[in-house]
């Protein structure tokens, strides 16, 4: 994450976390406030059909029943559809931008890049088809302009626009059959496309935290009841609708089918799709070595299968002849050499003696052997406070700290809690700090949560208990906020005086 | 931080949220046809003549067929193209070739055009007639229509051209007597000329 962009954001990203805080970062989540706000869309969308008529007489009347005569209900249902919808939108498009501005569509991530897009056309249609249903002008502008569209592609036999010529052109089942699309055909289809989008991410946040549900929420009603959705008068075929007031989310591209021929604008539709799925194909974003399994060391407890991310390791049947049922196997197609595997292999214990120390799985790059001789050589150097950070995290090389030394690893999560205990009891550190990427936003998606659990004694391989937690200051921040990972160092500084200080009492 | 920033900064992103979903959901407005404008429409949906006509089977040829396929006459698929010209006060605004549809070119010939027109009386000359290949061969039935509308202001007139027969719609043709004295948009049939 070097790009100026990326860092940019970081900056911008950290400035939100200083209110909702890390773990609750509604950027963080915007992947799974889209789904959110689609839920809600779904939701208020079944009200909104028990009252409404698919019928070219009936729909436009039911939905101004809807916004008239049951304000209070099914006016503020609507509302809260078509901005729960817009919502829904705004939060897609932000989530892909930031995971391009983030470089994450490289290696194993291009599955789910790729499966992005399509997102979107899905998305628009679900506001295609709705916009149709009102049957206001609005409604016959986009029935019209989405039938000049589909006329220059080789779909019917007979141009779609015919039957937007006048009233009596136009059937009452078109309108059902609209109602059948938006209501059951694309909800299908929908779920179908964000499963296949997750296919490849292992543990998916598909629900925003509590407290970003209730401020969606309370945004819709408040927006719903600020500024009620009205429809635009009734569609009248005989007339050219207009002025309209459209939604710019879902129909920004409508206009162009009127400058440039249809066909152009399938054009630029589909390119600039295309342009987009292409990203991971652009060189660039360096990936390591992938994870080595060393056999001898391996027990097939498969912690390592349970924690990896891009789900790069299989347990497989045991080729050694050892008394093992399994063996780890990485897929170097996925592996993009974060080192989390390192981190939950339960041989990956600086205390073993065995010189030089080997462990179940790890980097060749980036060996746990290499992290004790490097823990040894910072304690040599009278360091008496550790910090590890990591690649996509704050910048540990701008930490200026007096006897203070600190580790980059390609992931918080590759740090072997037993290390933690090793730095404490074996080399004298009276405190470590955790400063990986900011809660709920690993780069490597898992690292951070991994490590915290291992602490906590939640996940295996876990810290010993005799460790204590006091000396253990967990400061996972963004690219940028330097002097607040200092200010937290500090601060577990003097916490550490003062624990030594009561040991000292007591003791005398 | 204190909690009263905490509190700022949650309303802030909501807010910031809430004006952006506000601001592009209902605008701003956009206009698809200039101040004091009407749009015209040429609308064709026409089957035209086949190619070859129609022929009919010798008895000899018909019992040389399979009992169930013993039809009295064969016709090849492909169809004449439409050469169709449209004049607006004199002033030509369409006049073009248009292929039948289909792979066979048996299907009719399609085609929607639409103009912005400033409001106001206009006559339209139509004139379809059917042509082969390249070089235009009238086939006997060529159409010439004359149809004089009023177009007002967001109005949308259309020329329906269809197999039998030439329409306006939504608008009434004052080349033919009023027939509709509640004074509403008539749907107005023509017989060819």
């Amino acid at each position: 994450m070097s790009n100026p962009a990326a860092r940019a954001l970081a900056r911008f990203e950290a400035g939100v976390s200083a209110g909702f805080g890390h773990a609750r970062n509604p950027f963080h989540y915007l992947g799974a406030l889209t789904i959110g706000f689609l839920w809600i869309a779904l939701v208020t969308g079944v009200y909104l059909f028990v009252f409404y008529r698919a019928s070219l007489a009936g729909a436009y009347a039911s939905v101004q029943v809807l916004s008239e005569d049951q304000w209070f209900a099914g006016g503020i249902m609507r509302s809260v559809h078509r901005y729960a919808s817009d919502a829904a939108l705004v939060c897609l498009v932000a989530h892909l931008l930031r995971e391009a501005v983030r470089g994450r569509f490289r290696g194993p991530r291009w599955f789910s890049w790729v499966t992005g897009p399509p997102l979107i056309w899905i998305v628009a249609l679900f506001g295609v088809t709705g916009y149709w249903m009102v049957w206001d002008e609005l409604g016959q502008y986009v029935a019209q302009t989405t039938a000049r569209l589909l006329d220059a592609l080789p779909l019917f036999s007979e141009p779609m626009s015919r039957n937007f010529l006048a009233d009596a052109a136009l059937g009452s089942r078109l309108f059902t059959l609209v109602a059948f699309i938006h209501l059951v055909g694309l909800p299908v289809v929908a779920v179908l496309a964000i499963w296949f989008h997750l296919l490849r991410v292992r543990y998916p946040r598909v629900n925003p935290p509590r407290r970003l549900w209730a401020g969606s929420l309370v945004m819709m009603l408040a927006l719903a009841l600020a500024a009620p959705v009205e429809s635009h008068a009734p569609a009248d075929l005989a007339r050219v609708p207009g002025p309209l007031q459209p939604d710019w989310f879902y129909l920004a591209l409508f206009p162009l089918a009127g400058i440039i021929p249809p066909a152009a604008a399938w054009a630029v539709a589909a390119g600039g799709t295309l342009l987009l799925a292409a990203l991971p194909l652009v060189p660039g974003g360096r990936t390591g070595t992938p994870a080595r399994v060393w056999l001898p060391d391996c027990t097939g407890c498969g912690y390592c299968a349970d924690d990896c991310p891009y789900g790069a390791i299989d347990m497989v049947a045991r080729s050694d002849g050892r008394n093992f049922e399994t063996e780890a196997r990485v897929n170097p197609a996925l592996c993009v050499a974060c080192g989390i595997c390192a981190g939950s292999c339960p041989s990956s214990s600086p205390f073993r003696r065995r010189e030089p120390l080997t462990t179940g799985i790890e980097l060749p790059e980036r060996t746990v052997d290499g992290l004790r001789t490097e823990l040894a050589e910072l304690a040599a150097a009278d360091c008496d406070l550790l910090v590890v950070g990591c690649d996509h995290a704050v910048e540990l090389d701008r930490l200026d700290a007096a006897r203070t030394g600190s580790i980059r690893l390609p992931c918080i999560g590759m740090l072997p809690a037993s290390a933690i205990d090793y730095a404490l009891r074996r080399l004298r550190f009276s405190g470590v700090v955790l400063a990986g990427c900011a809660d709920c936003d690993c780069h490597h998606r898992l690292g951070e949560r991994w490590l915290a659990e291992r602490i906590d004694w939640q996940r295996p391989p876990a810290l010993r208990e005799r460790v204590e937690r006091e000396r253990i200051a967990v400061c996972n921040l963004k690219r940028g906020q330097h002097r607040r990972l200092a200010r937290e160092a500090a601060r577990l500084r003097r916490r550490i005086a003062q624990l030594e200080r009561n040991a000292g009492r007591e003791a005398a | 931080m204190r909690r009263g920033a905490r509190i700022l900064i949650r309303a802030g992103v909501w807010a910031a949220l809430a004006v952006l979903v506000a601001a592009f959901a209902s605008g701003p407005e956009f206009r698809l046809l200039p101040d004091g404008h009407g749009q015209l429409t040429l609308a064709i949906a026409r089957l035209t003549d086949r190619v070859r006509p129609c022929r009919q089977l010798t008895e000899a040829e018909r019992q040389a067929l399979p009992p169930t396929r013993r039809v009295r006459e064969v016709c090849e698929r492909e169809r004449r193209a439409l050469f169709a010209r449209l004049a607006l006060d004199g002033r030509v605004l369409f006049e073009r070739r248009l292929a039948p549809s289909g792979l066979h070119d048996d299907g009719r010939v399609y085609r929607i055009e639409r103009w912005p027109l400033p409001a106001g009386e206009y006559v339209a000359e139509l004139v379809l007639d059917a042509v082969a290949g390249e070089d235009r061969v009238e086939n006997g039935t060529p159409v010439s229509r004359t149809l004089a509308f009023r177009l007002e202001p967001g109005r949308s007139a259309v020329i329906d051209v269809g197999d039998h027969e030439v329409e306006l719609l939504n608008v009434a043709d004052e080349t033919r007597p009023a027939a509709d004295p509640a004074g509403r948009p008539r749907r107005q049939g023509a017989d060819e000329t």
